[in-house]
């Protein structure tokens, strides 16, 4: 779990979001080490008078990856966060919707650290090496179901991994966004991640099987997710951080594996040929549509054109 | 007749194609435009075959579903009296079922509410189109011959007949033009061993099929959409007779058993199904194989419908005795009946669905399958057609009677008017209807066996309300419903 949340550290591109205006007593690193409390009586002032230098998303980011693990995402967690940066338990009130937002800054977060590590970074060490072969090889130069197979769930590998701290509270993220508040934003981060997932898995589409393809993935993630979270080990924290993956050799494993076989469902809503170009016919709906229209538009017509 | 240039002859009506539409309603216009006679031009080169009894060979493969409402249209016509009484089979039984169990319906002739009680029982009667066309065109003939000898509509010599003529041309259809010099629209014919001519016309009608090249003269044109499937049309022979119309809607298509004969011992076939299962069925099985898959068919439970031809597996397992009936109302066969016209006992015609933008263009009326195609799983097709032709008899009826000019858009649009609704919904709701039993196509567990439960949930709530069923059985017999 070390490499974890080492690999997760390194990776906080966007979050130090530093006023523009410098002020004299203001420190322009955020970067404390974790525990040291605010030592200065004018660092608090200086917070509490002009504009904070602990932005939302810095301090969402440090509750997130030091408090969650232990406390889950709640009260108690913005609570601790804020004690330990150095802001009276009262600052969290600024999360009017509550501890939902931790669960959706953590969602992009992975998503992000997923992207940067694959696309840009082109580090694989989440993956397994078997897999990990197979999605990078070029696409042309492997068959179609593999290597569609293989990037699904090296995304699948490494999203999950990022979340391996978090499984135990995953069900009350999960819940958090469900709500009636939340749902939204959730469908929104849902959505982004659905289509990052897609696009990787090499789909570049343009016309209804765009929608088809995201479907079958929000299906598949969805799925998966619950899977993971159902068949959480009956473990302590401190076994569950010695086992070796959380992923690995699992049910989920097998769980997605099965779902991305060849003759899956998914497999064929993925593949499914293209039935609407413009050498074919179109689909009996379209045409009992079409029919419909023209005959309304054909009645109305005769209906003008006077009366014997 | 035959001049080229502008055209001498002239007619009042035009009607292209003699089909069992177009014959049709020649006889109705000519019954109907009276005082002053109208002049009818029937243009097609086709002759139907002579009819004889169904024996060791049938005069053609073919029937037609007739609901009582047409039947009606056609005593009207005095064409009912004189179809050959072997080629009518009166059914006062329907019996539709699907893939499993659960899943059936019984129909009757009772249900028929608006049924006036000296009419004799009957849900429909199936009659052999080649009995049917042979009987209206003798019909014609007749009325052709009756007439004075100007019967040839050719041109205004002043001879007025106080009832209408019908000229029949053999010729071919070519083209159709709208002339500025003359109102009336243009037919240009052609007959073989004779230069082309022109035929003025008031009123042309299509009635010459869904590839309708009057039609294509048009602007109108065709939504339409093949299904990708065919229908196999064979006549058998019965081990008992059998006057119940059988229905039985499998994952791919209908499969219908429709009793012929006089006292049903034949029956007529029509299964719709892929391309690949109709080519095996068609040209590939035998005899025997065609029986035993008919009969697997109509008596295995539980059908699913199989990622190949599923009966080609199943005859190699020959898991299912002949003698074992399911569904003991379903009859079963001996031997197949073939034609008498090519000798093939085993024929096929591909199934689509489409409907013109319009039923009347400039001076240009469309009826039957030009007009409209349905899937055939309800046999309305030709009942649609007859049910055209009787409203444009009548609209047309009211407009000469009143001096009106017929091929006034006004009139034309009556008839759309009428007719336009019924047709569509007719199409949406047989469409719908096929999507509904051919759902899902291939075994999929849980969700067929739900699907099969709505399914026979539906239709036993259709069977046991009797309003209901009725009001399904009025909507299929053609009786006035809207």
């Amino acid at each position: 779990m070390e490499t974890l949340r080492l690999t997760t550290k390194a990776f906080k591109v966007g979050a130090l979001l530093v006023p523009s205006r410098k002020h004299i007593a203001h420190r322009s690193d955020l970067f404390r080490p974790i525990g040291a409390k605010a030592r200065f009586a004018t660092q608090t002032h200086s917070e509490a008078a002009g504009d904070s230098p602990v932005t939302k998303a810095a301090f969402l980011e440090r509750c997130t990856l030091d408090h969650v693990p232990t406390r889950g995402f709640s009260l108690e967690a913005l609570q601790a966060a804020a004690e330990d940066v150095g802001l009276s338990p009262a600052w969290v009130a600024r999360f009017d919707r509550g501890p939902v937002e931790l669960v959706e800054w953590w969602r992009e977060h992975e998503l992000r650290t997923a992207r940067v590590l694959l696309l840009e970074k082109g580090d694989w060490r989440l993956v397994d090496s078997t897999v990990a072969a197979l999605a990078r090889a070029p696409s042309t130069q492997v068959p179609e179901y593999a290597w569609t197979r293989a990037r699904l769930l090296s995304f699948l590998q490494t999203i999950f991994r990022l979340r391996a701290p978090y499984r135990r509270f995953w069900p009350q993220a999960l819940a958090l966004q469900l709500q009636p508040n939340s749902w939204s934003q959730g469908l929104g981060v849902l959505t982004k991640a659905v289509d990052e997932l897609a696009w990787f898995a090499g789909d570049r589409s343009a016309d209804m099987q765009w929608y088809w393809r995201r479907a079958a993935v929000a299906s598949l993630l969805q799925t998966t997710e619950l899977y993971w979270i159902a068949t959480l080990p009956d473990t302590t924290m401190l076994e569950q951080n010695a086992t070796s993956d959380s992923f690995q050799d699992s049910e989920t494993w097998n769980f997605a594996q099965r779902q991305l076989a060849d003759d899956s469902a998914f497999m064929t809503v993925w593949w499914r040929p293209n039935q609407n170009l413009s050498s074919r016919s179109q689909s009996e709906i379209v045409a009992l549509l079409r029919i419909l229209g023209q005959g309304a538009s054909a009645w109305a017509r005769a209906w003008s054109k006077g009366f014997s | 007749m035959p001049e080229t240039g502008s055209p001498t002859a002239s007619a009042d009506v035009a009607i292209v194609g003699a089909g069992v539409v177009g014959s049709t309603l020649a006889l109705a216009l000519h019954r109907h435009l009276i005082e002053p006679g109208a002049r009818i031009l029937l243009v097609d080169p086709r002759r139907a075959p002579a009819w004889q009894p169904i024996n060791d060979t049938a005069a053609g493969l073919r029937t037609v579903a007739i609901t009582p409402a047409s039947q009606k249209f056609l005593a009207s016509l005095g064409v009912w009296e004189r179809l050959p009484q072997g080629a009518i089979t009166a059914f006062p039984t329907l019996f539709a079922y699907g893939r499993s169990a659960q899943e059936k319906i019984t129909f009757d002739a009772a249900d028929c509410v608006g049924r006036l009680s000296t009419e004799p029982p009957a849900l429909g009667y199936i009659v052999e189109e080649t009995a049917l066309l042979e009987t209206l065109h003798r019909c014609l003939e007749r009325v052709a011959g009756e007439k004075e000898p100007t019967g040839n509509a050719s041109g205004r010599d002043g001879t007025s007949s106080v009832s209408g003529s019908i000229c029949w041309s053999r010729a071919c259809f070519d083209t159709l033009t709208w002339p500025a010099s003359h109102p009336w629209a243009q037919l240009h014919l052609s007959e073989a061993e004779h230069p082309p001519f022109a035929v003025a016309a008031s009123l042309v009608i299509a009635a010459d099929g869904a590839r309708s090249r009057v039609r294509h003269q048009t602007e109108l044109t065709w939504i339409g959409r093949s299904y990708h499937q065919r229908a196999v049309v064979a006549i058998v022979e019965n081990r008992e007779p059998n006057l119940v119309a059988i229905q039985r809607f499998l994952p791919r298509g209908p499969l219908a058993i429709l009793p012929m004969g006089q006292h049903g011992m034949y029956s007529n076939i029509v299964w719709s199904t892929n391309e690949s299962e109709a080519d095996w069925l068609e040209t590939e099985a035998s005899a025997s194989q065609f029986l035993d898959a008919t009969h697997a068919a109509l008596h295995r439970v539980n059908v699913d419908g199989g990622q190949h031809a599923p009966y080609r597996r199943f005859l190699s397992q020959s898991s299912y005795p002949i003698d074992r009936r399911s569904f003991p109302v379903v009859p079963s066969f001996q031997r197949l009946i073939p034609s008498r016209t090519d000798g093939r006992d085993r024929w096929s015609f591909p199934l689509h669905f489409g409907s013109a933008t319009g039923y009347d263009a400039n001076r240009v009326v469309l009826v039957g399958d030009a007009a409209h195609v349905v899937h055939p799983l309800a046999g309305q097709g030709v009942n649609l057609g007859l049910a055209d032709a009787q409203t444009l008899a009548r609209v047309l009826k009211q407009a000469w009677q009143t001096g009106r000019d017929i091929g006034d858009p006004s009139v034309l649009a009556v008839y759309t008017r009428e007719r336009l609704p019924l047709n569509t919904a007719m199409l949406v709701t047989l469409s719908a209807l096929r999507r509904v039993f051919a759902f899902p196509t291939r075994t999929r567990g849980l969700g067929s066996t739900l699907a099969s439960s709505f399914r026979g949930l539906g239709m036993q709530f259709i069977e046991r309300v009797a309003p209901l069923r009725s009001s399904v059985v009025r909507i299929a017999t053609g009786e006035p419903w809207l």
